[in-house]
């Protein structure tokens, strides 16, 4: 098992042994993988079931969120109960079970549970359809959880296809609905198009090192080190491939060249799938992208690069506290130029969601653009992260630890208001945001969990938002990226106008004249749903701590594999 | 039941309870089913007159330390406060304390805020969401001032916008959406600034640096750098901030992209506590906000939120940033007097009640900015520090004043705007025949805005006026020329309102005197106003020996590094001979404010030991090993740490420094 090796040097008959290793399977082993996947099992469970219900039990559609609530909510048990305890490598490799993975695979569950019960409380889907519905709901759960914990570019692939797959499906899920099938074709078109790309990105870097497994490819990387950079066609390949990885992950984030599908779609898409897909897709492609470069970006950060007087690509990372009287640069590494252009990607990211929100009447779509300005803020952390990778303690680890403490927050505040997007589509029939002024004023509950919401979004103490916002900010100055500390508060900002407009339109604007015709009161389950997340957020707000060393501690077992 | 006693009297549930109980209520309110809209009102009222007791009792005499007759807070320093840790993997600590410089804060906005709940109870729509707003609102203003932890700081800054924001919107006049987000919009900008400066301040930070003494002074435990061996502490601690500000060698000095990095803190939070004061080029906010806000946000805006500001900048910018606050005394002290001429100026211009008060806030405010900045401290001149000392009480004094005055200003126009709907002055007129008992309170506190001698205003504008001149002659003709811009304002507003012909607007038969309500709001600010105006040392008592010791420690760092650039560009510093006339002046003052310590001084011989005008109640310290006085505090730096006892640990920036240079320097 442990043919992973800290320098680089690669034995011959390498591979032979690992084979050997491999297939030399005890039954022990094989049932401490099951037990490790067990999560996994239960939503296959899951999707079976469902499949063979629509045979056996011809009515049985009706009941179709039980079951899947009795599912999610026994995955996540079982995902709990195995807690973060690391297992290492399991089935021969293909998927590594450490604390990072395992965090991921509890938080992509978690909002299944919350996404199944918000679904069965927002009367969508429509009982007709709810078996398929959480069918691909479940299935792209299953795909999100293999690819928070793969270890293998064919796990890769296969988890990132599982999780689009059933989510293009799922935009369109409305059939009857012009929008949402033009959304759903789009999806699709531009997620072929878009894991195509990741695919060849993928097999350039496999030919490169002539390995899949990824600890492997490491060795390989960091055996080749220095003498890479003097073969054209050896750097062209990695560069090729590595701009084609995160490009494809960088869809699946809706980083900036690849963020133009995200407004239509979540337009086109009900708020409920909108906001499965501005959660969980984003989680697991985080987890993903965070792991590969991780993977890829560690053994190529000792490596420098004879050019380090071309400070033009590392202007971001500055590092004040070394330098007395100018500014001093890190020297270019191809992993820092990497994480540098990563967080120049990702500061523009944020700014244009966040200026793009501005002008937009439809709410879905004005979350869509707060969507690609939250990925903003995860994928500048990412790249800082990248751009600090030689120093594994300290700075890096801070880094990724507030990327996944931000993403823990993002999931419950995001969720809320999508949750709060479709309860207010249901009482009145609209999502255009004039349409709903005043909406909020006879429902207190509401308008209070709203505000939590957007506010949290926004960043403004003490909710959970500002936190983690906080500490991504800190972890960024600590490691010396002031400008991107500069452009988040500074989105900051530009933030708050469009998310106080909801606020505003809710709670202080006049009702006009048709509200309340079709008005239809929230049920106590969903103000108690939308309640206790705004709670969570407020608790998480005040004590985040706990859950803050639990992000620190997947972070240091990610970097171990360095 | 003694321990229980001493357990229910401690720092911990007292400052615990004073930020906490109004957070309480607004959750009792927001939730409580079955409580009336009077009933609401009146349990809110009950709950801000609590948090008043509980901060009255700290202001008797003895009930801090019980030493009879001591007042608090007579060492200038934190002497009643905890500290708890919070998230300490971050160093953030539940850091409440009370010194002389939040107290005075601290007890005006207890005092506003049964006030201006008593003015609420003329609110009629959705009052269970006001009243909690309204609580949740005091929660914040008062953690704001006690907490003196800097990331705690932040989150009640931060708390204090959205109910502001709601109070504003839903309660607000006709352009109310417009005004909520200006002021929401401009105080974030100027707070995540203030995030970046925390941040800087943070990661610079480095407790090691900090001898036991120092650490236990800021109720820091020394075990924090156990542990942590070749690693920076960094802290949130203002106390340790300041502490480390005040190093021979300040870790704040080091370079940031090519400035000092205490300069880029010191305008990053300058700006974004100039915008909550606010200073004249951000001040557009102000006028909206105020003019729309419902009567009782109004008061709290104008009384307490704008100290926020000046006591961001009194607490962290010239604390922490001595160097900048030098460097930058002058382009500061220009904001200053345009924000008093200015803001005088538009007031003179309006024709609106409301606005005219608005833009009066902008002018006085200007005063604090002046006290505040003023940079008299000439190195090697002991007598200079007493002006500063002066500039900074009026400061502190001002911004209670002013508290008083525009709070008491606010509600006045909202009485009438509550009778004839409408604020403009040009309708009014005659008011004294028909609202007699009005008329006299308004004639109070207009006055004691003005600044007329023997009212509150007069004491704080006075002494910055006196502190200025000392920088330079000219600041200080300015602002006593803003005086008479305000005296304009204010008697010709005053003879147009309350004197002069018949009123002419609408609703001429609903101009009825005072209710009872409305007395019992009016009558305690014209109350205190009085008393503040003929007996100052009430307060001052309280505040002056923070402040010198905080003058004291500017003026050992002066000392320390300006020896050699006292002829180079800067501040002015005059010598003594060109200012003769000023003790007299001074005299003037003292005996206005009951020889109040700290203005006597400048009868010491020039040139006499620099001894901080504290230190006479620093003798009466008893504990004297883990409280030294200022001035052997000052140097205890490299003079007086116990070596060997951290220095393992410690790898101090200068280190290469001959041992005891700061202890000759100080006693230079």
């Amino acid at each position: 098992m442990h043919f992973r090796e800290k320098s680089g040097s690669i034995s011959p008959g390498f591979m032979e042994r690992l084979l050997a290793e491999k297939w030399s399977t005890s039954s022990g082993e094989l049932l401490r993988w099951l037990e490790a996947v067990a999560p996994e099992i239960a939503l296959t469970g899951t999707i079976v079931f469902f499949l063979i219900s629509r045979m056996l039990f011809p009515r049985f559609r009706y009941g179709a969120h039980i079951w899947a609530m009795a599912g999610a909510f026994l995955a996540v048990a079982l995902a709990l109960g195995a807690g973060l305890r690391p297992v290492g490598e399991i089935f021969s490799g293909v998927l590594v079970h450490d604390e990072f993975g395992r965090l991921f695979r509890i938080f992509l569950l978690c909002a299944l549970v919350l996404f199944v019960v918000f679904t069965s409380l927002s009367r969508i889907p429509p009982p007709v359809v709810a078996t398929e519905f959480y069918l691909l709901v479940f299935g792209a759960t299953l795909g999100m959880c293999f690819m928070a914990t793969a270890n293998h570019l064919v796990m890769v692939m296969l988890g990132a296809e599982m999780a689009s797959l059933p989510g293009y499906a799922l935009v369109g899920i409305k059939k009857q609905d012009r929008l949402a099938t033009e959304a759903a074709l789009k999806y699709a078109i531009f997620g072929a198009a878009t894991s195509g790309i990741m695919f060849f990105g993928l097999s350039l870097l496999a030919a490169l090192t002539g390995a899949v497994h990824l600890p492997t490819m490491t060795a390989r990387l960091a055996s080749m080190g220095n003498e890479l950079f003097n073969r054209p066609a050896e750097l062209s390949a990695l560069t090729l491939g590595l701009i084609f990885v995160v490009a494809g992950l960088g869809f699946k984030l809706s980083l900036v060249p690849f963020h133009f599908w995200t407004p239509d779609v979540f337009e086109g898409a009900t708020a409920e799938v909108g906001g499965f897909l501005s959660v969980a897709s984003k989680l697991a492609a985080l987890a993903l992208l965070t792991r590969l470069l991780v993977a890829w970006g560690a053994p190529l950060a000792q490596a420098e690069v004879g050019v380090a007087s071309d400070v033009s690509l590392c202007l971001l990372a500055t590092d004040p506290s070394t330098s007395q009287g100018s500014p001093t640069f890190v020297p270019l590494r191809p992993a820092n130029t990497m994480g540098n252009l990563l967080g120049l990607v990702a500061a523009l990211t944020c700014t244009f969601g966040n200026l793009a929100a501005y002008g937009q009447t439809n709410l879905k779509r004005l979350l869509a653009y707060s969507t690609i300005a939250h990925a903003g803020y995860l994928a500048m952390g990412i790249g800082a992260a990248a751009g600090t990778l030689p120093s594994f303690s300290g700075e890096c680890r801070q880094l990724l630890a507030s990327v996944i403490f931000y993403a823990s927050v993002y999931l419950l505040m995001n969720l809320g208001i999508f949750a709060t997007t479709a309860f207010l589509r249901n009482k009145f029939g609209t999502e255009e945001i004039d349409a709903l002024a005043g909406g909020g004023r006879d429902d207190p509950a509401l308008l209070v969990a709203a505000t939590v919401f957007l506010f949290s979004l926004t960043g403004l103490p003490p909710l959970a938002g500002f936190m983690a916002k906080f500490v991504l900010f800190a972890a960024m100055a600590r490691a010396g990226f002031w400008s991107l500390v500069l452009i988040g508060v500074v989105n900051t900002v530009f933030s708050l106008f469009y998310y106080l407009r909801i606020v505003r339109v809710l709670a202080i604007d006049e009702p006009r004249g048709m509200l309340g015709s079709v008005a239809d009161s929230l049920s106590w389950a969903q103000r108690a749903f939308l309640l206790g997340l705004a709670a969570a957020l407020v608790i998480l707000g005040i004590w985040w701590g706990g859950l803050f060393a639990v992000c620190e501690r997947a972070a240091t077992s990610l970097l171990a594999l360095g | 039941m003694q321990q229980l006693a001493e357990a229910l009297t401690s720092p911990f549930v007292i400052l615990s309870a004073i930020v906490f109980l109004p957070l309480l209520g607004a959750l009792t309110v927001a939730v409580a089913p079955r409580l009336t809209e009077e009933e609401t009102k009146i349990f809110s009222l009950w709950i801000t007159i609590l948090v008043l007791i509980l901060v009255l009792w700290l202001a008797i005499p003895g009930a801090v330390d019980g030493r009879l007759g001591s007042l608090p807070w007579d060492q200038g320093r934190v002497q009643y406060g905890f500290s708890v840790g919070w998230i300490e993997a971050f160093g953030v600590y539940y850091f409440l304390g009370l010194d002389g410089i939040n107290f005075p804060l601290v007890l005006l906005t207890a005092l506003l805020g049964p006030l201006a709940m008593l003015a609420s109870f003329g609110i009629d729509r959705q009052v269970r969401a006001y009243c909690a707003l309204f609580l949740l609102l005091h929660a914040g203003m008062l953690g704001v001032f006690i907490s003196l932890d800097l990331f705690l700081f932040y989150v009640f800054w931060e708390v204090v916008l959205l109910p502001m924001y709601f109070l504003i919107g839903v309660w607000g006049g006709p352009r109310k959406e417009y005004a909520a987000i200006k002021f929401f919009l401009f105080t974030l900008a100027g707070s995540v600034l203030m995030l970046v400066a925390i941040l800087l301040l943070y990661f610079y930070s480095d407790l090691r640096l900090l001898n036991e003494v120092s650490l236990r002074a800021c109720q820091i435990d020394p075990a924090v750098l156990s542990g942590k061996r070749g690693q920076a502490v960094h802290t949130f601690n203002m106390l340790a901030l300041a502490e480390l500000a005040r190093l021979p060698q300040s870790p704040f000095d080091q370079d940031f992209w090519g400035l000092p990095v205490s300069v880029w803190i010191f305008w990053l939070l300058m700006i974004g506590f100039l915008i909550k004061l606010p200073a004249v080029p951000l001040h557009t906010w102000l006028p909206d906000a105020h003019v729309e806000a419902p009567t009782p946000i109004s008061m709290l805006l104008a009384g307490v939120l704008l100290k926020m500001g000046g006591y961001g900048i009194l607490r962290l910018c010239y604390t922490i940033c001595p160097d900048a606050a030098y460097q930058f005394a002058w382009p500061i002290c220009a904001v200053a007097l345009v924000s008093m001429v200015y803001g005088a100026l538009a007031a003179m211009a309006q024709s609106d009640f409301k606005r005219l008060v608005a833009y009066s806030s902008v002018s006085h405010m200007g005063y604090v900015l002046l006290g505040l900045a003023a940079w008299t401290i000439v190195p090697g001149d002991p007598s200079s520090r007493h002006y500063w000392t002066m500039g900074m009480s009026g400061a502190v004094y001002q911004m209670i004043a002013h508290g008083i005055t525009s709070a008491g200003m606010f509600f006045l126009v909202g009485v009438v705007y509550d009778r004839v709907h409408h604020r403009d002055l040009s309708q009014f007129g005659g008011l004294f025949n028909r609202m007699p008992f009005y008329s006299a309170v308004s004639l109070i506190i207009f006055f004691a805005a003005m600044g007329l001698p023997g009212l509150c205003g007069f004491i704080g504008e006075f002494f910055v006026v006196v502190a200025s001149w000392r920088f330079y002659p000219g600041v200080a003709m300015v602002a006593a020329s803003v005086v008479i811009l305000t005296a304009g304002y204010i008697l010709w507003t005053v003879a147009r309102v309350f004197f002069g012909p018949q009123y002419r607007g609408p609703h001429p038969e609903a101009l009825t005197d005072m209710t009872v309500r409305e007395k019992w709001v009016a009558i305690p600010l014209a109350v205190t106003a009085v008393i503040l105006g003929i007996y100052p040392k009430l307060l001052l008592g309280y505040f002056q020996p923070s402040v010198t010791r905080t003058v004291y420690h500017l003026a050992t760092w002066a000392d320390r590094h300006l020896e050699t650039s006292t002829t180079a560009t800067g501040p002015q510093a005059k010598p003594l001979g060109e200012t003769k006339f000023v003790p007299s002046q001074i005299s003037s003052a003292a005996s206005l404010s009951q020889t109040s310590p700290g203005l006597a001084h400048p009868s010491l011989p020039h040139g006499g030991p620099a001894r901080p005008d504290g230190s006479k109640n620093s003798s009466t310290e008893t504990d004297g090993a883990s409280a030294p006085s200022p001035l052997a505090e000052g140097s205890t730096v490299t003079g007086q740490r116990p070596e060997g006892v951290l220095d393992q640990a410690i790898v101090r920036p200068g280190a290469d420094q001959p041992k005891g240079t700061g202890l000759v320097e100080g006693r230079r």
